[in-house]
């Protein structure tokens, strides 16, 4: 339009977000004061009942005749309730006359200063006699058969489960944001955004005088009686020469990015907790190294999606995109059931294929759906669509499927993501149908395509030392050691959710923003390599890195993880592009390109199964150092191979000039 | 799932509709066993009657009692030899040396050699020679219990208690039993990173150990800087248990010890034993298994239990200043 006015579906967007994001953030702080009444009473309950612990094991050896400045071992029953309990922060003895016996955690002078300290007024609810908020602690004290007992918590911890709901919560806030953004721009799509700009074409047209051209839409509302009155005024004056617009492609396209969120979505809501719930079946079924039997159908999703996509491929042209993303969508729903329900290893085995089948199906039907649908020049915008959907999708999905596995189990999760692709399923009908239909399926990987790539010396390069590194570290960390190491450290689901989110959204971030370097710098090579190694080179610190930081550790790997492979992916893609045969490259069908994304997808299968041995033997911290490693080798080796002779080809050239 | 569970459902069921059959077929038959014992019934042999009754095996007892008299023992060996029972019971080293002789001192002549023996309880069976040495096959009549802890186990239950760094040993240089214990801890020193002080008790005219050189041999070993002493399967410092523990208590110095007796009838302060009564259990396990399961002993293992009790004497400790730590009293046991 051209005009600097709001646009009326953005601002509509915009309006509707904010009153969701208000509703939702009113319900989230209810939520979460509600929360703290409800746990603060537990926590004090639990100090107390640790403290009593104490007081009984001194009361004994009391009166078993040993005098009080006699007891030994109050280090040692101190250390073992911190084990217990973290939050624990001191632990004093006293005697009759209020001397210090014991005093663990504190100094004598912080414990006198907090002895003085005044209570905390009012006093929260469900606070026990002897208990009491002062000095940052709450403290608890006990009388013992001669002397006093105190055993402090840190104040600070008491709201810590408030802040992991908290964390919790804003997830969940997050993907209903998202998802509903993600079914709003459909509708708006289909009936204020097309109907209007096809509108102002129609409009517009008559205003130049060309007559013949009616909108074709047919809405309901006020928009759409203006547009029905419009076609009809435009009819009349064309007559038998009226013709319609069919600009409503966009429409189909924008519904592709819900489709493509919801199959996704499915299959990462189990992210954060899949190897351990697979470890689990494996440990119950005999007979089987647990470590391998985890690290090989964790990344078998990978391998089979990538195996099943040529022969979806083929299905697409005699079942159509409707149906077979249908067919997907049904598969990877009894995949998923089945996967909540299985007994053992084999039968997951079988779930888990079913799954990735119905997840290659349902991809290759967006794929084809785009391609359809589009035109040459707006092919790209409506992949990117197809790809934005895929990202939020990857972005919500592990942390909300953690939060989901915390609260209401793991096998509920997976049932979860089954609703989920029944409900592709449902929609499918109306959001694929209609449109044109061309007969062009995707590109499919063939043997022709492989022989082509491998005849191509510098694609194989590319391919062994940027494109598979960083797909074996992608799913080789990230979808195994990462959740492996964090849920062994003791964190739970939604926690290690949290942290594989951030991959998505340095992707999300730094996706654009690479890809705009990367055409304008020219400097591919680079920053395929530099992608490269700032996405392995902190993990070669992970082995070295104490347990409490693992924290800082987990979110500084995994967005350095992101970051480089959101530099080295557009700008690989970009790069083979250049080195392809064939000049019909521009839409990204080049046969290099299958075969790339094939080999990628069949290799990122392998990264778990060569992560699962390797910790089981070495850990998984030094896993994935040993993992960061090699990719940090490949990316210098792709600069000794790539980077330098290339360097000196220009220098050369330069001199020739 | 359900066809899994169904499997083991079914397999359970068959196990259980087994059961009575096996158990009438161990009532069918009564066994005789004959039990050589030093000094009457102990709640060893309660608990080894009770096991066997519990296993539901009809048993015939033929008790032999030595009344610490050695010189009973030839004449309960030929009538055993005579009246050949199902299996012979024999209770502490002395008596099972005596009956089947050392591994590799076999005497057909005096020893039992074809009749199933099982002993209890033996406080180093391979260090006593009833054991054959690792390496050399097992013997073909003979299996049993030892209700010594494993001497590990046993200095870390006294680093339990407090810092030991060095252990003074009162022992009778002429008891193999004896001197055996103080070989391996003697090995064991250095691993365990402590100090092995030893005091060999010095021999009368008439060729025994003098039981009147024991406080003086006590306080020659505090004034090394013993921090405990030690009390192992010694024949001679079992008897003269209360002389070694109050020259300690005079001198400051507790006692630990591995066997029940020294703790519960004695001034020891702490000890890691075996309950009598679960080593009499053990025994009889292994009986059940030559009597009804028709095991060879040779493939029934000599064996210690795997738990044993912590006991602490409180009076003793409150005597002496030295208090348990608080963690010890979650699991000891503490007599008062």
């Amino acid at each position: 339009m051209g005009s600097p006015r709001l646009n009326p579906a953005a601002s509509g967007l915009a309006i509707a977000a904010i009153a969701l994001l208000l509703a939702l953030s009113g319900l989230s702080w209810l939520a979460t004061t509600t929360g703290t009444q409800l746990l603060f009473p537990e926590l004090a309950h639990k100090a107390l009942a640790e403290t009593e612990q104490v007081q009984r094991k001194i009361d004994t050896a009391l009166t078993l005749g040993i005098p009080i400045e006699q007891l030994i071992g109050i280090d040692a029953v101190y250390a073992g309730l911190k084990k217990g309990d973290t939050d624990i922060a001191f632990l004093a003895v006293t005697d009759s006359a209020d001397h210090i016996i014991s005093l663990q955690g504190l100094s004598a002078t912080a414990f006198h200063h907090m002895l003085a300290a005044a209570e905390k007024t009012p006093a929260p609810e469900g606070l026990s006699d002897g208990q009491s908020l002062k000095a940052g602690y709450l403290v608890t004290a006990l009388p013992l058969e001669a002397g006093s007992l105190f055993l402090g918590h840190d104040e600070q911890a008491l709201i810590r489960p408030l802040v992991n709901n908290f964390f919790d919560i804003a997830v969940v806030v997050l993907v209903v944001m998202l998802l509903a953004a993600e079914v709003m721009l459909p509708v708006i799509s289909a009936n204020i955004t097309s109907p209007a700009n096809a509108a102002i074409r129609v409009l517009k047209l008559l205003a130049t005088g060309r007559l013949g051209a009616v909108t074709g839409q047919n809405t309901g509302g006020t928009l759409g009686t203006f547009i029905v009155h419009l076609d009809a005024f435009a009819g009349r004056i064309a007559g038998s020469r009226s013709m319609s617009l069919r600009s409503t492609d966009t429409v189909l396209v924008v519904s592709v990015r819900l489709l493509a969120f919801l199959f996704v979505f499915a299959e990462e809501l189990g992210r954060s907790f899949l190897p351990i719930y697979i470890a689990q079946h494996a440990a119950q079924t005999p007979g089987l190294n647990i470590n391998l039997a985890t690290g090989v159908l964790t990344g078998l999703h990978m391998s089979c999606v990538a195996v099943a996509m040529p022969f979806a491929t083929i299905l697409y042209a005699r079942l159509g995109r409707v149906r077979l993303y249908g067919a997907g969508a049904l598969l990877a729903t009894a995949g998923l059931v089945g996967t909540a329900l299985a007994a053992g290893y084999w039968d997951l085995v079988v779930w888990r294929a079913l799954s990735a089948i119905g997840y290659a199906a349902t991809f290759v039907a967006c794929q084809g759906f785009v391609i359809e649908t589009t035109k040459r020049d707006n092919r790209a915008s409506g992949m990117a669509m197809m790809v934005g959907g895929i990202t939020l999708a990857d972005i919500c999905g592990p942390a909300f499927g953690g939060v989901m596995a915390e609260r209401f189990g793991q096998n509920t999760t997976f049932l979860i993501g089954a609703g989920m692709t029944l409900l592709a399923c449902l929609l499918v009908v109306r959001l694929m149908a209609g449109g044109a239909r061309v007969a062009e399926p995707p590109q499919r990987v063939t043997l022709r395509g492989f022989a082509t790539t491998f005849r191509n010396r510098r694609l194989l390069i590319q391919v062994c030392l940027a494109a598979l590194p960083a797909k074996l570290l992608l799913t080789g960390f990230l979808y195994y050691l990462l959740p492996v190491t964090l849920l062994g450290f003791g964190w739970s689901a939604a926690e290690v959710g949290r942290v594989v989110m951030i991959y998505g959204l340095a992707m999300l971030v730094g996706g654009p923003l690479f890809a705009r370097m990367t055409d304008r710098g020219k400097n591919q090579a680079t920053i395929v390599a530099l992608g490269g190694v700032i996405s392995s080179v902190l993990l070669l610190l992970v082995p070295f890195a104490p347990m409490e930081a693992a924290f800082w550790v987990a979110v500084s790997t995994v967005a350095a993880l992101g970051i480089g492979q959101s530099m080295s992916i557009p700008a690989q893609v970009s790069l083979i592009v250049d080195l392809a045969t064939e000049k019909e490259v521009s839409q990204g069908q080049a046969p290099e390109l299958t075969v790339l994304r094939f080999i990628e997808r069949f290799g990122g299968g392998m990264g778990p199964m060569i992560a699962a041995p390797l910790a089981a033997r070495f850990g998984t911290t030094n896993a994935t150092g040993m993992l960061g490693l090699y990719c940090l080798a490949s990316a210098f080796l792709y600069v000794l191979v790539v980077l330098l002779p290339s360097r000196r080809r220009k220098a050369t050239a330069g001199e020739d000039a | 799932m359900n066809r899994r569970r169904l499997l083991r459902t079914l397999a359970g069921c068959t196990a259980t509709a087994l059961l009575p059959h096996a158990a009438v077929a161990m009532t069918s038959r009564r066994f005789r066993i004959a039990m050589i014992l030093w000094r009457g019934e102990t709640a060893i042999e309660w608990g080894f009657r009770q096991q066997l009754a519990e296993l539901g095996l009809a048993v015939d007892y033929e008790v032999h009692d030595l009344a610490q008299d050695f010189a009973r023992l030839p004449s309960i060996l030929a009538e055993i030899k005579r009246t050949r029972p199902d299996l012979v019971y024999t209770w502490g080293t002395g008596i099972t040396l005596q009956t089947v002789g050392s591994w590799n001192a076999v005497d057909p002549s005096r020893h039992i050699v074809d009749i199933p023996v099982v002993f209890a309880p033996v406080g180093s069976p391979q260090g006593s020679g009833l054991q054959p040495p690792p390496g050399a096959p097992p013997r073909p009549n003979v299996t049993g219990v030892s209700h010594i802890a494993p001497l590990s186990a046993q200095i870390n239950a006294m680093r339990a208690y407090f810092k030991l760094q060095r252990l003074g040993i009162v022992y009778n240089p002429s008891e193999e039993n004896s001197v055996v214990n103080v070989e391996q801890l003697r090995a064991s020193a250095a691993p365990m990173a402590f100090e092995l002080l030893e005091a060999p008790v010095p021999m009368t005219a008439d060729g025994a150990p003098d039981p009147a050189a024991i406080p003086r041999l006590v306080a020659d070993l505090a004034r090394r800087g013993a921090q405990m002493l030690y009390i192992g399967p010694d024949n001679f410092i079992g008897a003269n248990r209360t002389i070694l523990a109050d020259s300690g208590i005079r001198a400051g110095i507790p006692c630990f010890t591995a066997t029940e007796l020294e703790i519960r009838d004695g001034q020891a302060m702490i000890g890691l034993v075996s309950r009598y009564e679960a080593v009499g259990r053990l025994a009889a396990t292994k009986a059940k298994r030559i009597l009804v399961d028709g095991d060879s002993p040779s493939v029934v293992p000599i064996e210690t239990l795997k738990h044993f009790s912590y006991i602490i004497r409180l009076p003793v400790a409150l005597k002496l200043k030295l208090y348990p730590p608080l963690p010890l009293l979650d699991y000891a046991e503490v007599i008062r």
